[in-house]
Formats: structure tokens, sequence, C-alpha cells
């Protein structure tokens, strides 16, 4: 018995002893360090691929990737790797939104029911508007809770059949299959926060009444194209599956049946695009507005999406303060998904990661990148 | 459903397990020695070293308690060393068959073989070294195995039993914190750890 006493003793000074090594402060703009902080981070955090990118200004100053876009097949994770990048999508809606709001097609301070096919009333608060504004500011008081009671996830590589339409009909119309009063919670429009993917989809279906375009339509003319965005949809049936990342519910389970799915909602997270794509995006944000040649948004409309209120959100894009520095960004979580886009407007510079896992924000990859990005 | 029956069925156990005659107890090597498989199925292999006492043993029911020291390594990542402390009951069948449930806590340590890294308050990226991560684990197991002593009169178990552990904090997914383990080996009594006065 002893014995066993002093082997455990032995075992566990082993380790206190490893644990105590000494800390250093390292330069992650120093491209030999910067590598092994992301194999670091790679490695304990799990991850079955990503793919990540920095830019300065127009330019990208690195791009690579990790690991497997599919694990089983042994198919490399690229930067030209296609993923669903789930809420990050919710940036997209708000710039199509400024777009038509810049030519004057629609008022962000107008109420929501001037562009809709049906009305939307909170049976809270009947008599308050809920206008573009709370919708991209996560305030108009339409929630996620009725939609969490009755998530609608259709497994398989097929887009999911019901229009956006037909769906927030049913989801905020009384009468509606969906329509519940917990479809909007008891707070008047305007006055409290809650992030809403529902809201955020109405926002598109605002797009598609305003432009008379599908939005997926709207977006590519719009936004992927111009942009040069070229291998960016909402949509599986527009996507090649072996240009997918296998999206990773359980790291556990490394060769998943049924990995991919779609929803309704599609508009609030189903964007399928590359970091390298998405990069030409997030620059045009970086840049004023311009990229490729092409004006995205006018500076000053871009200056009001990123004028936090008091939640520190602006319109969609949200500012936190990350390792000191004060960042404008979006991330994105869904079965399998983990993904981080953010920027800094005055450095000009800014990163994205994509990881085909759940639940995955490692802060110091982020922030290494970051710091790789500012050099 | 599946949590119901398995509680229920729990509940039966223990309280079939509280009506067993102590008069009744076997009151000979209530000490024994486990040595078996633990780890992860195909992710990590690892062994478990223990023991194992009977706190009530009688023929058709045993309450027994285990400490065990565990070590599992996962290629390319960690190497893990854990002390866990359970407490079971377990229920003989004819020729020697039982089903065993047990309750477990206690600690794993995870050495992960490379620098890691973290933010310090000022923004910097710091190296922290090879660290261990520390993590509290609880769990329970449901198996079965087979006791020797029913039939040859042998103090031997052999035993499979599935574990389902929890482990905080925890790298691996926020929505599936339970680990699923396996233990798997053989139980004996030797006759220095059961000396009578």
């Amino acid at each position: 018995m002893h014995n066993l006493i002093k082997l455990i003793m032995i075992i566990l000074n082993f380790f206190l002893f490893n644990s105590c090594a000494e800390e250093f402060i390292v330069d992650t703009t120093e491209d030999e360090t910067l590598n092994r902080v992301i194999d670091s981070e790679f490695k304990i955090n799990r991850m079955p691929g990503m793919a990540y990118v920095a830019v300065n200004g127009d330019s990208i100053v690195l791009m690579d990737a990790r690991g497997y876009a599919n694990v089983a097949e042994k198919k490399i994770f690229t930067p030209q790797t296609r993923m669903e990048i789930a809420s990050i999508s919710k940036t997209i809606i708000a710039t199509a939104i400024m777009q038509l709001h810049e030519v004057g097609l629609l008022s962000i301070d107008s109420d929501v029911n001037q562009y809709l096919p049906f009305k939307v009333v909170n049976p809270f608060y009947p008599n308050d508007l809920i206008t573009l504004r709370m919708l991209l500011t996560h305030t108009s008081s339409i929630s996620d809770v009725n939609q969490d009671n009755s998530l609608i996830v259709l497994h398989g590589y097929e887009d999911y059949p019901q229009s956006i339409n037909d769906y927030l009909h049913d989801y905020l119309v009384e009468g509606g299959q969906y329509y519940s009063k917990e479809s909007f919670s008891n707070t008047k429009p305007g006055e409290s926060y809650d992030y809403s993917n529902i809201g955020a989809t109405l926002l598109a279906l605002v797009v598609e009444q305003v432009s008379g375009t599908d939005y997926n339509n709207y977006c590519k003319a719009h936004i992927f194209e111009p942009l040069g965005m070229n291998r960016t949809t909402f949509f599986y049936s527009e996507t090649p599956k072996k240009e997918m990342a296998i999206p990773y519910l359980d790291v556990n389970d490394l060769n998943p049946e049924n990995p991919f799915n779609s929803y309704p909602d599609y508009p609030d997270g189903h964007l399928i695009t590359t970091v390298e794509d998405l990069s030409k995006f997030l620059r045009a944000y970086i840049m004023d507005g311009i990229f490729n040649g092409y004006q995205l948004l006018k500076p000053s409309t871009i200056q009001l999406m990123l004028t936090p209120n008091k939640y520190d959100f602006g319109l969609i894009w949200y500012t936190s303060i990350m390792a000191n520095t004060s960042v404008w960004r979006h991330n994105g979580g869904w079965m399998g998904i983990s993904t981080e886009m953010r920027f800094d407007p005055i450095t000009k510079t800014g990163i994205i990661v994509f990881i085909n896992r759940t639940g995955c924000y490692p802060e110091t990859l982020f922030e290494s990148l970051h710091q790789y990005a500012k050099k | 459903m599946v949590k119901k029956i398995f509680f229920s069925l729990l509940f039966v156990l223990f309280f079939i397990a509280t009506k067993a005659n102590p008069a009744d107890s076997l009151h000979l090597n209530n000490i024994g020695i486990t040595l078996g498989y633990w780890g992860t199925p195909a992710k990590t292999t690892g062994f478990q070293l223990g023991l194992q006492k009977y706190q009530l043993n009688t023929e058709k029911f045993k309450i027994l308690t285990n400490c065990d020291l565990v070590v599992e390594k996962r290629t390319n990542s960690y190497s893990s060393f854990g002390v866990l402390l359970s407490s079971g009951v377990r229920r003989t069948f004819r020729f020697g068959l039982f089903m065993e449930y047990n309750i477990k806590s206690g600690y794993i340590g995870s050495y992960y073989p490379f620098d890691l890294y973290k933010i310090n308050s000022n923004g910097d990226v710091m190296n922290i070294g090879k660290k261990i991560y520390h993590t509290f684990v609880f769990g329970n197991s449901f198996g079965f195995g087979y006791d020797f002593y029913s039939t040859t009169k042998m103090d031997m178990q052999l035993f499979l039993k599935p574990v389902l552990y929890y482990r905080y904090p925890n790298l691996d997914n926020p929505f599936y914190l339970n680990n699923f383990g396996l233990e798997a080996g053989i139980t004996f009594h030797p006759s220095f750890l059961n000396k009578k006065d």
C-alpha cells in the first residue's frame, strides 16, 4: 500500500514540476513564432481543420490552412475550401440593406411593414413600430425563443425547399404554422437587446421585396460578383460537395453520417464561402467600401454601420475590446462550424478564421493572427 | 426516457442491496486489485490500476468502492493521468454473471508535450510552456462481468464497463461535454491484502 502511495506521489511530482515552465512574451509578427502558436492552438483545440487569412489594407498578408476538410478522406483544408459560416452571414444582410438605403429604396428608420407582403406586429405592443434599424441592432423584440422550440433543420446536402417569405409568414403572423406569442418578447420594440436570427432573416425578406429579386441572386449581383467572390453562395445546389469542408459536430466522431443541413431562415447563417472570398468582402469594409474597383458601400454608410449603441452594436456588426484593441466583428457558430471575422478600422487590419468543429473560438489564435496583420 | 429507465433500475438495485442481510456476508477477500484498459475506444489508449474494497459482500449483492489510477494517451496530443474514486453496487446472478453500476469522481490532468500560449492582460501573446490542464471528473459506469468465485471458488472477476464521464473544464465540444470511456479488465484478491487478525 505504501508503495502505491509513493508511486502516486512520484507521478504527481512529475506533473507539477513540468507545469512550472517559465512564461515569456512572444512576437507573433515573426513567421516562425506565429506558426508555432498556430500549430499549438490547432492541436490543443482538436480542430479537424481550419483556414485563416490576415489582411492589411486591401492586401492579404497571410493566408493558409491546417488539417483536413474531410478527415476520413484525408482531404486537406485549404484557403479555397468552402464552408458554411453561420452568423457571419448576417453581415451580408446588413450590406444589402444599406445598399438599398443608399439608393433611397428604403429607410432604415421606417416601419418594416412598409416593405413586407404581410404585417408583423408584436402582440404585447401592437401599437409600436418595428423599424429596420431595430432589426439591424437586434432590438426589434422579435424573438428566437419560438424557433428554439420548433427548430426546423433538413439534414442532408440539399437546400431547404420553403421560401423565406413563406417561413417568416408562418413564424410571425398569427395563424401561421409556427406562430406563437413567443415569436416576440414582451419588451417594447427598440428598448432591449435580444439577438435574433429571425429578425435578421426578416431583413433579407425586405431586400427581396424592395429589390424585386431573390435574396441569393441579389447578393450575387450586388455583392459577390462585383467583389470577385466566385466561390460564394447560400445554396448547396450551387456548390460542389467535394469542395466543402465537413462540419464536425462531435470531434470524437470524425466520420459523421450526415453532417450537412439546411434551414428555412438561410440568410442568417447559411452563407457558403471560402476565407479567400470572404476576405474580399472584409477588405471592402476596411478600405472605406471599395474593393476590386467596386464601391460596395459609401464611406459614410460604413461609418454609420460602425457607430456603436449602448449594447456595443453597430448595424449587425458589433464592437469588442480584444487584447486592449477595439475591433469590429462578427462570429458564427452552428453544428460543426466556428467562424470569426474581425477588423480594426484604425489600423485597417483584419482576420478571418474558419474552423470545422463546434464551439471553438481560440482567442490566442485570433489575436496572434491580428498582430501579424498589423506588422 | 433512457435516463428514466436507467435511474429506475439504479434505484431498484440500491434498494435491493440495502435489503441484503449483512449476516450473510462473505467476509473473505474483501480487498482486490483491478487492472484494465481505460480510455476512449479507438481514440485514446490507457490503463487503470486500482484497489477495490467490498463494503458489503454477500453472495448476491456487493457494495463496493474503488480507487483507481488511470493513464491515457492521445496520439500527437496529450497524455493524461488521473485518480478516480468510485462507489457502486453489484448484483451477482447464477453461474457468476454480474451487473454493476458505479458513480465516479476524481481528477484527471492532461499534459500537452508542446508549448502552449495565452493572451495576458496587456494583450501580449505569452508562451506559457508545456502545461497540464487540470480537470474535475464526474461520471458513472454501468456494465457487466463474470465472477469466477461462484463456480470455481477462484476469487477473480472479469469486467466490461462503459463509462460516461464529464470533464470540467473541457476542451472538447461544449455541446457534448460528456466523454465516453471503456473500462475492461480483471479484479483479483491477493491474500496479502486480505490478512485476517
